[in-house]
């Protein structure tokens, strides 16, 4: 094995990071593992599931009562349809961890899978369940709430990306908010303010999509960028977070 | 072998682990004995990585040092407060453990190795529809199925009948020609199928 260059502390990270994603053959078939496991879990439970999609319904069922033949506008509907993805991802997304700790199975985990396989693994069940929530939530609040989709593709492109940052900043916040005694109420008291700067440029995106003055392709590369970090201390962060 | 040198471990004031120090060598089997609260568990714990020893180290020497996540990986543990997914068939949690593990996952070897614990007819039940002793007896599976080198076993009798404490011994004895066995148990028949003792608690505060 090679000498570890360097001896900050970050590169200390950065190099265990880099050593584990390397040379950790397996851990891609192991990250399948806890996907699948997951998925498997959820489908028989729908726990997280039927939370996150009763709410994602609701909400816009609840606001479309108030607004009734109101014609609102592309701002307002840029912001909450992304109130409602946002509250509806923290209701289902900090139960990949929570639920380890609650069953005690985490020692499994820890004990049988390399960390970066339970990263991704958790991050990718993260994804597909904010998925499959946006595919029922989003025609529902559109339908409801009477917006038109002035660009489909921007409006596409920004749940896409948008999905990123939430699966990627839920994954290792709930990790961490697992590991404390009142996991639930931690979770959501850290992600919110971690979240912000991405429902605020998500939001604007989403608005230009229904039809607002600005520029799409600026909010997008904003929340590439925001992906791009969460991503990086998600995959730097982790083994230290899961490891304690 | 491993090694245990002066470990400690500390919960807030409260002191489990004191300057415990010992060897097991290739092929033995150890029963770790004590008072409930003594540190038994604990101790399974920190040997596999799930717990960090407050002072102390542990490794495996064979041809150099491993430690840490690596000794870890090396274990395989049944302890009842490590269960299996209960959402899982018995079937598919030794599935997961073999992916997991990156080991041979053919339905047919993991029958195999199901029915060497005589639960391959409940191969396609939950594990949390399973009785207690069929858990336990799930655990004790799963926690085998990667021949460890390092078997940790936490009151492994417990929920086990009959039929089930044969079984154990069984593995007890299998285990002993792939590496190490450490039982935490207040049984004296589990205690007996080991070699030698650790005593905990018995020089604390």
């Amino acid at each position: 094995m090679s000498e570890r260059p360097g001896d900050s502390h970050f590169s200390n990270v950065a190099w265990r990071s880099w050593r584990s994603w390397r040379f950790n053959s397996g851990a891609w078939q192991a990250a399948r593992a806890v996907f699948v496991r997951d998925w498997h879990g959820e489908w028989r439970t729908r726990a997280a599931l039927n939370s996150a999609l009763l709410f994602a319904v609701a909400a816009p069922l609840a606001l479309s009562f108030n607004v009734a033949n109101q014609k609102l506008a592309p701002e307002t509907l840029g912001g909450a349809l992304w109130s409602v993805l946002l509250f509806a991802a923290l209701v289902g997304l900090s139960r990949a961890f929570i639920k380890e700790e609650e069953s005690g199975t985490a020692a499994l985990l820890k004990l049988s899978a390399p960390p970066e396989a339970v990263l991704w693994g958790k991050m990718a069940f993260n994804l597909a369940l904010l998925a499959l929530t946006q595919i029922a939530a989003v025609p529902i609040f559109i339908v409801l709430l009477n917006a038109q989709v002035e660009s489909p593709s921007v409006l596409l492109a920004t749940l896409i990306l948008g999905d990123v940052g939430l699966a990627a900043t839920s994954t290792l916040l709930g990790a961490m908010a697992a590991q404390a005694r009142a996991r639930g109420a931690l979770f959501s008291a850290i992600a919110v303010p971690v979240l912000l700067p991405l429902l605020v440029t998500a939001s604007a995106a989403t608005s230009t999509a229904f039809g607002a003055r600005g520029d799409a392709n600026l909010a997008l590369v904003a929340i590439a960028a925001y992906d791009a970090a969460m991503l990086a201390a998600a995959w730097m962060l982790f083994d230290f977070v899961w490891s304690a | 072998m491993l090694c245990a040198e002066k470990i400690g471990k500390r919960f807030g004031a409260r002191v489990v682990l004191r300057g415990l120090s010992f060897e097991v060598l290739p092929r033995n089997a150890v029963a770790i004995v004590g008072a409930n609260g003594a540190g038994k568990s604990t101790l399974l714990k920190i040997v596999c990585g799930l717990m960090a020893a407050s002072v102390g180290k542990i490794a495996w020497r064979e041809n150099g040092e491993i430690s840490g996540r690596e000794l870890g990986q090396m274990c395989g543990l049944a302890a009842p407060d490590a269960p299996l997914p209960r959402e899982l068939t018995a079937l598919e949690n030794l599935e997961f453990l073999a992916r997991l593990r990156g080991l041979n996952c053919e339905r047919e070897t993991l029958l195999a190795h199901l029915d060497k614990w005589h639960l391959r007819a409940r191969a396609n039940d939950f594990a949390g529809d399973l009785s207690s002793g069929l858990r336990a007896r799930l655990g004790l599976a799963a926690a085998t199925l990667h021949s460890p080198k390092i078997l940790l076993l936490d009151e492994p009798g417990a929920n086990l009948d009959s039929d089930g404490r044969a079984l154990l011994q069984n593995a007890l004895l299998a285990q002993r020609q792939i590496g190490i066995t450490l039982v935490a148990t207040n049984d004296a028949r589990e205690a007996d199928l080991c070699d030698a003792r650790i005593e905990v608690g018995a020089n604390r505060n």
